[in-house]
């Protein structure tokens, strides 16, 4: 597996995107490319070619579920692996997505300074795997 | 009813009553008829030998009278002596001959026995005129005639014959009369002897001669029916007839044992019947009581026999199914009731597979022991449960479930709308938590932001005015992070005392302090706070207010407004928010009308619940937790107004708050 660089992060609420650009960009050096809907993420998806996709769940029009469905729906877009994060209660749904190929979901709040930890932690599973 | 029942009943018995004594009256009649016949028969029987036995005796007598003219023919001149031992030869054995004489030329010459009579001999018989009339007829006709009964010298009554000899005498071929033999007969020997008046005879007869003339017995029994027969010997034409002794029976002897075989006949087919009626009476008491007591049932019930046949069913059971109910009747088949089910639509779950549900059914009813649910079409929920008896017969009950399956439904939605809340709950708590918590980091440690690291090495170069542009920058970054702290914080705060008020307005302990209040600074306050925000979405707030006064709590009066104009800007893109108040009677209102997206018909009874979110699903367009207009109409009503929606999908919707106006604004809307 290849080492990981760039992230997509789609997130519907500015400061969170915020947050986490700077937790990811300044705290962990990753390449952060941020869209806060998911037509305009899969509009640069191509162009972007993200190592990792950090998608909220809950999102107007479009939700992190069903752009990951896009994406992976998509023939001309590699299989990218995807963690999700959301700020709801129920566990089912994030079971579901676990069960269906995510690589984590980290819950709302998360602290920033190891936000990058985490998905380091969950990229190198993948690793192992 | 019962006593007609009842009437019925004895009618019944009074029926075969008379029945049986009709029939006991014809058979007495049978067997009185019969019993006569019989008598009548017996005595014919009777007669018959007591008049052989009288002609024989007659005829007996007869006889020695022809021997003795068979001897006065063939010796006409007899001797006395040789009369005598002619005579006595003849009358030997011969019972009730008193005597005998013979009169040639119809003087009395032989006498027979002669002591006793011998008076009588040299009677000239043509000079005792009261004899001759007889000598001259049995002269006339050649016979024996028999006279009498006379008194005799010697006592008694007794028959005399005369009989006219012929003969051929002194060489003549003349047939010439010789003269007349005579017997004297004791006429009660003559009786006796045929076994007529004797002593103890169980019978009473009468002899009469041709004229009707008695001659022996009572003439009582000539007007008691009598049994009749003719006595004929030569001379004698008498008329022998009987009676039983003291008459005829008036009953036969067996009628009373007759009359009481038909009465105890009758009493038996009354016990009978009796015994019949009252094992119909249990039977029909039976099927009363099972019918009352299925009657009874709060449950549909039916019972079917082995072969899917109606035996019973309650009328619970027919108002279940109202267009099948028709051909509930005893013997109905079960399918066939189905079937008019099905084709009627009663059976919402069979459309599009009619036969096949028809076939399931009618399975599950002949194996039953499973529990069904059906569906009516009225929207009736039905339990079935069905279980077969031991004779094969299938029992079943329909059980209404719809307010359970209401309730597990409401259960259920109320439980979704609890998942739904405390989803959108924790995500509108966690996303500005997750602002608060993020910026808190990075202020916890300034060194990591680029401002800060790029005014230290700018320092570091002693380069003071980029120290001093990047520290501006470091300071915008402060305040950046501390603004959105604390807007987060505030949406934090919002949603905490929403939740505490819709938990004080549930426990009752919600207080208002209520004052009068000038409407027009409050709304203009509020509008103020939403100008920003509405000017970046690019819609106008219209503000239409007049000196009005309401009598509100003044920080849930705001709170209620807030909620109206909050989500006026919240739900609309473009257009305009307009503000109106007025006062109309005794009621000062606030009118908030938006061109936003408006609500649904059917989703506008919904936004005043709370749980119900209109759009609780993860891609909604807009945040809230949906706790604001329920806490609104709350408030609104804890001030004993009320709050009224109307709403155009896609035009807009008026949320329009009506509350209390003071005394003052109540007399200047009057005037």
């Amino acid at each position: 597996m290849s080492e990981l660089k760039t992230i997509l992060h789609v997130d519907d609420d500015d400061d969170i995107l915020e947050i986490a650009r700077m937790a990811l960009e300044m705290v962990d050096s990753f390449t952060v490319h941020q869209f806060n809907n998911g037509s305009a993420a899969l509009e640069n998806i191509n162009a972007l070619a993200p190592d990792l996709l950090l998608l909220d769940i809950m999102m107007p029009g479009m939700t992190g579920p069903d752009l990951w469905e896009q994406i992976k729906a998509r023939p001309d877009c590699p299989e990218i692996p995807t963690i999700f994060m959301t700020a709801k209660a129920e566990d089912s749904l994030s079971q579901d997505l676990l069960n269906t190929g995510a690589l984590a979901v980290i819950t709302k709040p998360f602290d920033p300074m190891s936000l990058g930890a985490q998905i380091r932690s969950a990229w190198s599973l993948l690793e192992e795997a | 009813m019962t006593l007609l029942k009842a009437a019925v009943s004895y009618i019944r018995y009074l029926a075969v009553l008379i029945a049986a004594i009709a029939f006991g009256i014809v058979l007495d009649m049978e067997n009185s008829d019969h019993f006569r016949s019989d008598q009548r028969l017996q005595l014919i029987e009777s007669n018959n030998e007591f008049q052989s036995a009288l002609e024989r005796a007659i005829n007996e007598k007869i006889l020695i009278t022809e021997g003795i003219m068979a001897a006065f023919a063939s010796r006409p001149d007899m001797s006395r002596r040789e009369f005598e031992r002619v005579t006595s030869q003849l009358i030997r054995n011969v019972e009730n001959v008193i005597n005998v004489a013979a009169a040639p030329d119809l003087v009395i010459e032989y006498v027979y026995p002669f002591a006793p009579n011998q008076a009588a001999l040299g009677l000239d018989l043509r000079e005792r005129a009261d004899l001759m009339d007889a000598v001259e007829r049995s002269i006339a006709t050649g016979e024996t005639i028999i006279d009498g009964p006379i008194d005799l010298v010697q006592g008694g009554r007794g028959f005399v014959t005369r009989s006219a000899v012929f003969g051929y005498y002194s060489n003549s071929f003349e047939n010439q009369f010789w003269g007349v033999v005579s017997l004297v007969i004791d006429a009660d020997g003559l009786f006796e002897t045929a076994g007529l008046a004797v002593e103890n005879l169980d019978i009473a007869y009468v002899v009469q001669d041709r004229d009707g003339r008695i001659l022996s017995g009572s003439s009582e029994v000539l007007f008691m029916d009598p049994v009749s027969t003719s006595v004929i010997a030569p001379g004698v034409n008498w008329t022998l007839s009987m009676v039983p002794s003291g008459g005829w029976p008036a009953l036969p002897p067996d009628r009373y044992q007759i009359w009481f075989i038909v009465l105890a006949l009758a009493a038996l087919v009354m016990v009978l019947m009796r015994v019949f009626q009252w094992v119909v009476d249990r039977k029909d008491a039976a099927e009363t009581q099972l019918s009352e007591a299925i009657e009874a049932l709060d449950d549909a019930f039916a019972l079917y026999d082995k072969s899917g046949r109606l035996i019973m069913c309650n009328q619970r059971y027919k108002a279940l199914y109202p267009t099948s109910a028709e051909l509930m009747v005893p013997g109905a088949r079960f399918e066939d009731i189905l079937r008019r089910g099905v084709e009627t639509g009663q059976y919402p779950l069979s459309k599009g597979r009619e036969e096949e549900w028809i076939a399931e059914r009618v399975a599950a009813q002949r194996n039953p022991g499973e529990m069904l649910e059906i569906k009516l079409s009225d929207g009736r929920w039905l339990r079935v449960v069905e279980r077969a008896t031991p004779s094969g017969s299938v029992a079943g009950l329909r059980v209404d479930i719809t307010e359970l399956k209401e309730a597990v439904a409401r259960s259920e939605a109320a439980n979704a709308a609890k998942t739904e809340f405390l989803n959108t709950v924790s995500h509108e708590l966690r996303t500005p938590l997750t602002v608060v918590l993020g910026y808190n980091a990075f202020l916890k440690k300034p060194d990591s932001l680029p401002n800060f690291k790029k005014t230290q090495n700018r320092l570091a170069i002693k380069d003071f005015d980029g120290a001093q542009e990047s520290l501006e920058s470091f300071k915008a970054d402060l305040e950046k992070f501390s603004r959105q702290i604390d807007v987060s914080g505030r949406q934090l705060m919002g949603l905490i005392s929403g939740i505490l008020d819709m938990a004080a307005i549930d426990e009752g302990t919600l207080q208002l302090h209520s004052d009068r209040l000038e409407l027009e600074p409050i709304v203009d306050e509020l509008v103020e706070q939403f100008q920003l925000a509405a000017s970046k979405k690019g819609i106008d707030i219209i503000v239409e207010t007049g000196a009005h006064e309401v009598l509100a709590d003044p920080l849930r009066l705001r709170q209620i407004l807030l909620n109206l104009i909050g989500n006026a800007v919240k739900f609309t893109d473009s257009g305009t928010v307009t503000v109106r108040t007025g006062s109309d009677g005794g009621q000062t209102w606030v009118e908030v009308e938006d061109t936003g997206c408006g609500i649904a018909p059917d989703q506008i009874d919904q936004i005043f619940e709370r749980f119900v979110q209109v759009d609780a699903s993860n891609s909604r367009k807009h945040d809230g937790v949906g706790l604001g207009l329920p806490i609104a109409k709350h408030l609104a009503e804890l001030h004993g107004g009320t709050i009224k929606v109307r709403s155009v999908e896609g035009q807009g919707s008026v949320f329009r708050v009506e509350l209390e106006a003071p005394q003052r604004e109540r007399g200047a809307a009057a005037r």
